[in-house]
């Protein structure tokens, strides 16, 4: 399924348990925020498409349990990623901390051609909270991004859709580049492009 | 097909009725079909232009009511609504004048008719008012009459006011007039009105798959709205006042309605289906429900656009014959291509898009019919991607790819296909019993029906693989139908039943689900039983009052130590914890675990009312959250707070008493048992159990521990409990069902991490509350296995297993599949099933050992003792094209068994330890 996997951007979402990932793939891909999640148990993920640089891309995204000990099962899922998106709650410093350690694992179990020029993306999650339950201050986070290779960085709020948008665009952005440099490295071409299959319908819809 | 009487009859007239008008729409129809929203109203099949001799074709029908203000909406502009009346008639076939509509006019056929002779017959109609001016002045005044009289209900009865004649219109008449025998609706999709959408709609949908134009209620230009208990004519319409209940109510006198559970109104925008004399197949479709929902709704309705417009494939439009002999699994399409009115864009998609193509061809014509209309994407009302544009919302379908939506919609029609045969199947048995009803062994349950008992055994012999077809089948034990109630259970003990047998008794029945106080007893229990929490033969077994006696108060004794051993734990780390928080904010380890326990019990079972948290608190907690972190003080729900008072810190949700009991508990077992800790998954089994046990925090710890007993591997750190679990099932697949199995290998699934969810928390997610409670007490019977849980994922799988054998073939497919069976997976079809499985396979054990036995025999003389491999091979090997290990694994074997030199072809196969594991069951 050579055709498939060149317009799939395979995207990860990490950070420890209850930061909000699934809220946050769902706020993006179907713009609702729920109370009714439950923890997340195995794997899950959600499509969505959108244009990168004048491309259409399907964007998939992959929401995985968030206790360590799962991890381990994660392999199969980090296989073949193009964006690693990892996620912390401003209100845990908890969460915060451990980001260094979902990247490590990231990295191992992953295992990218590439591993220093990696696209990760970090959100904070969780800024519709009090200002006076903030554990984590904008700064920390971002001298940290930067100290990782200037990582981007958002802070988002699932729950009011705050800066959702803009965060997987840039994901999905630095995914694509990502996955034009997988393809380089596999080396084989690939004609097919879904955006080209679907530029006919572009026409004005009067 | 075992559809009532009177239902086939109807059908029968409907078939003609609805094939004369699908072959006017054929010959009327011109293929082109252009992007220019207004040419499709020429197009329109129903549009046949009828001329000034509108009435011409049409008869005197009895008009029963009628409701002005109903628009068609050709485009989205309001200058092109055709206000209209629709109305409900009656024609009576038998009147001599013959005033009988001419509904054959498209093949001058009048059987149609004749099928109904003598019988009345009714139709709703809708006339646009411009057709109206040109019918005669008294036609005009019927109309407004009857509405007059709707208006006011009360003034005059129908009976007294006499009968109104109106002239009927064409079958279908320019502008879209209609009208359509009831008999040959099938279904009619109801929007009410709504802050989003102004005016209420119905869409009728014709046998066959055909839609009407969608009918708008402009309730508010009706004289409606000029009666005064309307207060508020800027609010949309309260739900009871808006134009179609009524006209409901009057269909609902004169044939039968069902609403479709498929819809949740709740979900989609208050949709609902209403089935017009739906078939029992039908009815058991739309009844049951699917957790699942139509995969896209629209966000916009629509005007009426050629997706409402049978589409030209003319081919592929069932012909009379056909419709004569509808099958349920036509019946179904047909349900699901109107369905689709609310998903028929998204279908079209799926279906239109490259990837799909394969599939196409081997679509059902109603499903087929959708594919690449052209023009489809241009209307479809979704903004094309504007090139460069941030921000763009552009919001893919939420299908996750053209093939797993082809395989969810093949699962509905194979269930309902299985369903219906299994229908067929029963009711011919009933006709063979009638005729010799003595046979049959009577099972332990006497009052079982005789049907019942055969249907669920055939259901589950007609999912059997194929290789096993030529063993006989096992019949399941399973009636759930005779639940255990508290009087059979005290029995069991007055009666002196061992344990065994009270296990088997759970496993085949399971517990009463009544909420009256003596059964929730009974389970109750029942799981202190299974749990081994407390024994069963505790105060000793026998009859009698005095019996009965001594077993309440020695259990009650049981508990009330098992409470104080309980309370102890929690005290010693409540204690501590207390203590340590003074002095430098309570134990790292113990606050990490608290945070992860809080945040998990929050979401729990959210959807439960047990757990559910009440708005005011709940938007307390909103302000009152905070991440666990180092600094987590004293005052934002600190470690061990028993959450009685506060508002709460963690996941989203605020607290509530019983949410704050499920944390107490985990944190108790996290002390009780520190080498494990807390793992995420825990809290889905407590919950449950939590309830089972009243809401009694210390017996609910105890369960826990007994639930733990049995499933701690499932938590290990290093996964190697789960990791077995998965492999063992592999194992099972491969011996059970290789075709399945070799399908998994080439879709990379064969770790079955799509399986884990299922086995982590037996179930839990997979199945609504009340029924994972039905199924915990039936696999901790450990009746036949104390892994009967592979089975039941077997059992799944196997039923699924046409659809992800044809439809899927990539590991993410068959992982989202998997996820997104949730809530559809019946739960007592498939214990029958797990059970036949289990036997089938104790049997192939069995036949495998005897037959190594004799080969065993033979080789003796031979030169070489045969290696036991620990990997099972089956004779039917998988797949030998897929790469890695197990491949390796297989070809060693194959070269082995090459040279084993008693073999003379037949192979030899090994049953693995593991497999062999799945055997062991609870034992005294």
């Amino acid at each position: 399924m050579a055709s498939r996997k060149k317009v799939l951007l395979k995207v990860i979402i990490l950070g420890d348990s209850g930061v909000g990932k699934t809220s946050l793939m769902n706020q993006y891909v179907n713009k609702r925020f729920s109370n009714q999640y439950k923890a997340t148990i195995g794997a899950d993920f959600l499509t969505r498409e959108l244009v990168v640089d004048d491309r259409v891309v399907t964007m998939q995204l992959w929401d995985t349990a968030g206790q360590e000990r799962f991890q381990s099962l994660g392999v199969a899922f980090y296989r073949g990623a193009d964006c690693c998106v990892l996620v912390y709650d401003v209100n845990s410093s908890k969460s915060f901390e451990a980001l260094d350690g979902w990247r490590d694992e990231f990295l191992v179990q992953a295992s990218p051609h590439d591993p220093e020029n990696f696209p990760f993306v970090v959100l904070g999650n969780k800024i519709d909270m009090e200002e006076s339950k903030r554990m984590v201050s904008q700064k920390r986070a971002m001298t940290w991004c930067q100290a990782k290779g200037n990582i981007p960085y958002f802070e988002t709020s699932a729950k009011e859709a705050i800066n959702v948008e803009q965060a997987f665009q840039t994901i999905a952005k630095n995914a694509l580049a990502q996955e034009a440099e997988t393809e380089l490295y596999n080396d084989y071409p690939d004609p097919i492009r879904i955006d080209s299959e679907n530029s006919q319908n572009y026409g004005c819809n009067c | 097909m075992t559809e009532e009487p009177n239902n086939v009859e109807n059908r029968q007239s409907t078939s003609s009725d609805t094939s004369s008008l699908i072959n006017v729409s054929t010959q009327a129809h011109s293929p082109a079909t252009t992007n220019t929203s207004f040419d499709h109203i020429t197009d329109h099949p129903l549009a046949e232009s009828v001329n000034k001799d509108a009435t011409k074709t049409g008869g005197k029908a009895r008009l029963l009511y009628c409701k002005s203000h109903v628009s068609i909406h050709p485009t989205s502009f309001n200058k092109d609504n055709i206000s209209g009346y629709l109305g409900i008639v009656e024609v009576d076939h038998s009147t001599p004048h013959s005033l009988a509509p001419n509904l054959e006019s498209g093949n001058g056929n009048d059987n149609g008719a004749a099928a109904v002779g003598g019988q009345k017959e009714t139709l709703i109609t809708w006339v646009p008012n411009e057709l109206l001016e040109r019918m005669d002045e008294k036609d005009r005044e019927g109309y407004k009459r009857v509405e007059g009289r709707n208006l006011a209900p009360n003034t005059k009865d129908e009976e007294e006011d006499g009968f109104v004649f109106v002239s009927l219109p064409p079958p279908k008449g320019e502008k879209y007039a209609f009208s359509i025998p009831i008999t040959s609706i099938y279904s009619v999709l109801v929007y009410p009105p709504s802050l989003s959408h102004w005016y209420g709609s119905a869409t009728f949908n014709l046998m066959g798959g055909i839609s009407l134009p969608t009918l708008y209620f402009h309730d508010d230009e009706s004289p409606l709205l000029a009666s005064p208990n309307l207060p508020n004519p800027s609010q949309p319409l309260p739900r009871a006042q808006w134009g179609f209940p009524p006209f409901l109510s009057l269909l609902e006198s004169r044939a039968t309605l069902v609403r479709s559970h498929l819809l949740t109104s709740r979900k989609n925008m208050g949709a609902e289906l209403w089935l017009v004399n739906p078939s029992k197949s039908d009815r058991e479709v739309h009844e049951a429900g699917l957790e699942e929902e139509p995969e896209t709704i629209p966000t916009q309705r629509k005007p009426i656009t050629p997706e409402t417009v049978p589409y030209p494939p003319k081919q592929t439009y069932p012909t009379a014959a056909v419709l004569n002999t509808t099958t349920p699994k036509q019946t179904l399409m047909t349900s699901l291509s109107n369905l689709t009115n609310l998903s028929r864009k998204a279908a079209s998609q799926v279906l239109s898009h490259p990837l799909a193509q394969p599939v196409v061809p081997h679509l059902p014509p109603a499903v087929r019919s959708l594919v690449n209309v052209p023009g489809e994407w241009e209307r479809t009302g979704r903004l094309p991607p504007k090139p460069g544009k941030k921000n763009n919302t552009d919001v893919a379908s939420e299908f996750e790819s053209a093939r797993l939506y082809l395989a969810r919609w093949a699962r509905v029609v194979a269930e309902e296909g299985e369903r219906a045969r299994r229908d067929e199947l029963a009711s011919k048995a009933r006709i063979q019993r009638r005729k010799s009803s003595t046979s049959l062994s009577t099972s332990q349950s006497g009052s079982l029906s005789p049907v019942e008992d055969l249907e669920s055994s055939l259901g589950v012999f007609s999912m059997l693989p194929k290789s096993y077809s030529k063993r006989p089948i096992p019949n399941p034990t399973r009636t759930p139908q005779h639940p255990i109630t508290a009087r059979d259970w005290e029995s069991f003990a007055a009666q002196g039943r061992d344990e065994l047998y009270v296990r088997r008794e759970i496993f085949k029945r399971g517990f009463s689900d009544s909420s009256e106080p003596e059964e929730v007893k009974a389970r109750r229990e029942g799981w202190e039983v299974l749990l081994g929490i407390i024994p069963w033969q505790i105060g000793g077994l026998g009859g009698g009052e005095t019996g009965k006696e001594k077993r309440t108060k020695q259990r009650e004794e049981a508990r009330k130590a098992k409470r104080q051993v309980y309370n102890g734990l929690k005290g010693k780390w409540k204690k501590e914890a207390a203590k340590e928080n003074e002095i430098n904010g309570g134990r790292e380890d113990w606050r990490e675990e608290w945070h992860r326990i809080d945040v998990d019990c929050r979401r729990t079972d959210r959807n439960q009312p047990i757990y559910a948290v009440p708005s005011s608190a709940a938007h307390k907690g909103d302000h009152e959250k905070e991440g666990g972190g180092a600094n987590t003080s004293l005052r934002r729900g600190s470690l061990g707070d028993d959450g009685q008072g506060e508002e709460e810190e963690g996941g989203a949700a605020a607290l509530n008493p019983h949410i704050a009991a499920l944390r107490t508990i985990l944190m108790t077992y996290h002390t009780y048992s520190p080498e494990l800790g807390y793992v995420q998954g825990m809290s889905d089994l407590l919950s449950p159990i939590y309830v089972v046990f009243e809401t009694n925090e210390a017996d609910a710890f105890w369960g826990l521990v007994g639930v733990m007993k049995m499933m701690e591997s499932n938590f290990l750190r290093d996964q190697s409990g789960m990791k077995r679990k998965l492999s063992t099932l592999q194992q099972l697949i491969s011996v059970m069902d290789p075709e399945l199995y070799a399908h998994l290998e080439r879709t990379d699934s064969l770790n079955l991490f799509f399986c884990f969810r299922w086995i982590l928390i037996n179930f839990k997610r997979e199945f609504k509350f009340e029924q994972v409670i039905k199924l915990w007490e039936v696999l901790w019977t450990n009746f036949y296995s104390d892994q009967f849980v592979l089975f039941v994922a077997l059992a799944i799988l196997q039923s699924h297993r046409d659809v992800l054998i044809r439809y899927l073939t990539e590991f993410d497919e068959v992982l989202k599949y998997a996820n997104d069976l949730s809530g559809t997976i019946d739960l007592d079809t498939t214990l029958a099933q797990a059970e036949v499985l289990f036997l089938s396979f104790r049997t192939l054990v069995e036949d495998l050992d005897k037959e190594n036995a004799t080969l065993e025999e033979k080789s003796k003389e031979g030169l070489r003792h045969r290696r036991i491999n620990s990997d099972i091979t089956g004779s039917s090997s998988p797949s030998k094209k897929g790469k890695g290990k197990e491949r390796d694994k297989d070809k060693e074997t194959e070269e082995e068994d090459g040279d084993e030199p008693g073999k003379k072809g037949k192979e030899r196969r090994v049953i693995s330890d593991d497999l062999r594991g799945l055997l062991i069951s609870w034992k005294a």
